[in-house]
C-alpha cells in the first residue's frame, strides 16, 4: 500500500526512534508500523533501538522480584476464572437476613397459635360459666314463681342476733336459704340446716358463712313443721347438736 | 538479552488471552528499562515499586487491547508505565503539597530539578552528561514525560524535524554505549 521510501533518509529522520519512544500521533504510528512490517531494514533498526533502550537502565535500578509476585497475586484476585466462587457479601447477608426473618416468623406463628389456643380455652370456660349462671337464674326465677312457704328462723341463746329465712316449696321440696346472718363459723366447723319432719330432724344441707349469699339447699321430702340451723363439725352430722342450735323457726300454719 | 520476535509474539499472544504468563515474560525481558523510566519519573524507590506493580497489573488488564498495528509492544508497555508513574507522582505531590511541578506546561522547571536529582537513576551517567542540555531536555520531555514530538517541538521552540533528528542522535549514542558495555 505504501509508496516506496528512501530507507537511508527514513532511518536518518529519527522517525523510528520517535515511534519506539511512543512520541508519534496514532496516525503517524500506524503509518510507521506499516512501513516497518514492509521493510526488513526498518525492522532491524527498530530492534536495535529497543535493545538500546532496554539497556538504558542502571543495573541498580533492578526491580525486586517481589514486585512481580505481588502483581501476579493481584491478577489472581482479579481473574474471575481462577478465583474460587465466593458468595458475595451481599448475598451472604441477604441469606442470613432471610433466615433470621424466617425464624422470627416461625416463632411469631407458634406464639400466636398458642395465644389463640389459650384464648379459645378461656372462651370455652367463660361459655360454661355463663351457661351455668343462666341455669341458676332460671331455676331461681321458676322457684320464685311457685307458691312457696317462707319461714323465718330467729336467733337462740347462743347467738341471739343470728337469723335466716327458709323458702320451702311444698311441691318440689326445694329448700332455699336466704337473708342469712351468722357469725363466722370457727375453724373446722360448718352450719347445717335441719328440717323437722314428723318430729324428726332431716338435714337440708350444709353451708359456711362464706357462702352467705342465698342459695339452694338440699331438697326434702315430706312436710316440715320447723327449720333450724346448728353448728356442726365440718362435713356435717347425722343428727343435730342441739346445744349448738343457732336459729329456729316454725311454720305458721 | 535480545528480545526476539518469537518472544515478543508469545507475549502478545498471552496478552491477548489474558494469560498472566505474559506478565512474567514482560518482567523477565523488559523490567530494567520499564522500571528505570518509572524510577526516573517518580524519583523514589518505594513509590516506583508500587507504580511498577500497578503497571504490571494494568498490562494484564488491558492486554486484549494491544494492537500491534498501532505500535511496538515495548512502546505500549512504556506508555503504561510512564502514565502510571506520572499519576503516582502527581498524587504524591498533591498529598505532600510540594512545589515540584510535573505539569507539561512547567516542564522547564521540572527538567532543571531532574538535572539535580538522580542522574544516576538513569544509569548511563557518561552518556547523559555528554549530551547537550537541549538534548537532555528533549529526552526528558519525550521519554519520561510522554510528550509527542509535535508537543516537544512546540515546547522547545524547534521544528519537529529537528526534534526528531535530535532524538535519533541521543539514541544512537545510547546504542554506542550499550554496544560498548556488552
Amino acid at each position: 500500500m505504501g509508496e516506496p521510501i528512501n530507507i537511508e533518509e527514513y532511518l536518518a529522520s529519527g522517525q523510528l526512534e520517535a515511534y519506539v519512544l511512543g512520541a508519534l500521533s496514532e496516525a503517524e504510528a500506524r503509518d510507521v508500523a506499516e512501513k516497518v512490517a514492509a521493510y526488513p531494514e526498518l525492522q532491524r533498526e527498530v530492534a536495535e533501538i529497543e535493545e538500546a533502550l532496554g539497556k538504558y537502565a542502571d543495573p541498580t535500578s533492578e526491580p525486586a522480584a517481589h514486585i512481580l509476585s505481588a502483581a501476579l497475586a493481584e491478577i489472581d484476585t482479579l481473574d474471575s476464572s481462577k478465583s474460587t466462587p465466593v458468595i458475595r457479601p451481599f448475598w451472604k447477608y441477604a441469606a442470613a437476613a432471610a433466615i433470621v426473618l424466617l425464624l422470627a416468623s416461625i416463632f411469631l406463628n407458634i406464639s400466636l397459635y398458642q395465644q389463640m389456643r389459650e384464648q379459645a380455652d378461656s372462651l370455652m370456660v367463660l361459655e360454661t360459666e355463663l351457661r351455668e349462671e343462666k341455669e341458676r337464674k332460671e331455676t331461681l326465677l321458676a322457684f320464685y314463681k311457685e307458691e312457696n312457704v317462707s319461714i323465718w328462723m330467729k336467733g337462740l341463746e347462743i347467738s341471739p342476733e343470728s337469723k335466716a329465712r327458709v323458702i320451702w316449696n311444698p311441691v318440689s321440696g326445694q329448700v332455699f336459704l336466704a337473708n342469712q346472718e351468722f357469725p363466722m363459723a370457727p375453724e373446722g366447723f360448718q352450719y347445717q340446716l335441719w328440717a323437722i319432719v314428723d318430729g324428726r330432724p332431716v338435714s337440708a344441707g350444709l353451708f359456711s358463712r362464706e357462702n352467705s349469699s342465698s342459695g339452694f339447699m338440699t331438697s326434702i321430702e315430706g312436710t316440715p313443721t320447723a327449720f333450724a340451723v346448728t353448728l356442726e363439725p365440718e362435713g356435717g352430722s347425722d343428727l343435730p347438736t342441739l346445744e349448738q342450735m343457732y336459729v329456729y323457726g316454725e311454720l305458721l300454719v | 538479552m535480545a528480545i526476539t520476535t518469537q518472544i515478543e509474539n508469545k507475549i502478545i499472544a498471552y496478552l491477548h488471552e489474558k494469560d498472566k504468563r505474559a506478565i512474567e515474560l514482560i518482567f523477565s525481558h523488559y523490567r530494567r528499562a520499564l522500571f528505570g523510566v518509572i524510577v526516573k519519573v517518580v524519583g523514589e524507590e518505594k513509590l516506583a515499586e508500587d507504580a511498577f506493580q500497578e503497571s504490571l497489573v494494568k498490562m494484564w488488564q488491558k492486554g486484549e487491547s494491544y494492537d500491534p498495528s498501532k505500535g511496538r509492544l515495548f512502546t505500549w508497555l512504556l506508555n503504561i508505565c510512564r502514565n502510571t508513574a506520572i499519576d503516582k507522582k502527581r498524587s504524591q505531590q498533591s498529598r505532600e503539597k510540594k512545589n515540584i511541578p510535573i505539569e507539561k506546561s512547567e516542564i522547564g522547571d521540572h527538567v532543571a530539578v531532574s538535572e539535580e536529582m538522580n542522574i544516576n537513576l538513569i544509569g548511563l551517567k557518561e552518556v547523559v552528561e555528554t549530551l547537550d542540555s537541549k538534548y537532555r531536555e528533549l529526552l526528558e520531555l519525550v521519554y519520561f514525560q510522554g510528550y509527542t514530538m509535535e508537543e516537544a517541538a512546540i515546547k522547545l521552540n524547534v521544528p519537529e524535524g529537528t526534534a526528531k533528528t535530535r532524538i535519533r542522535t541521543i539514541i544512537r549514542k545510547l546504542r554506542t554505549w550499550a554496544n560498548q558495555s556488552t
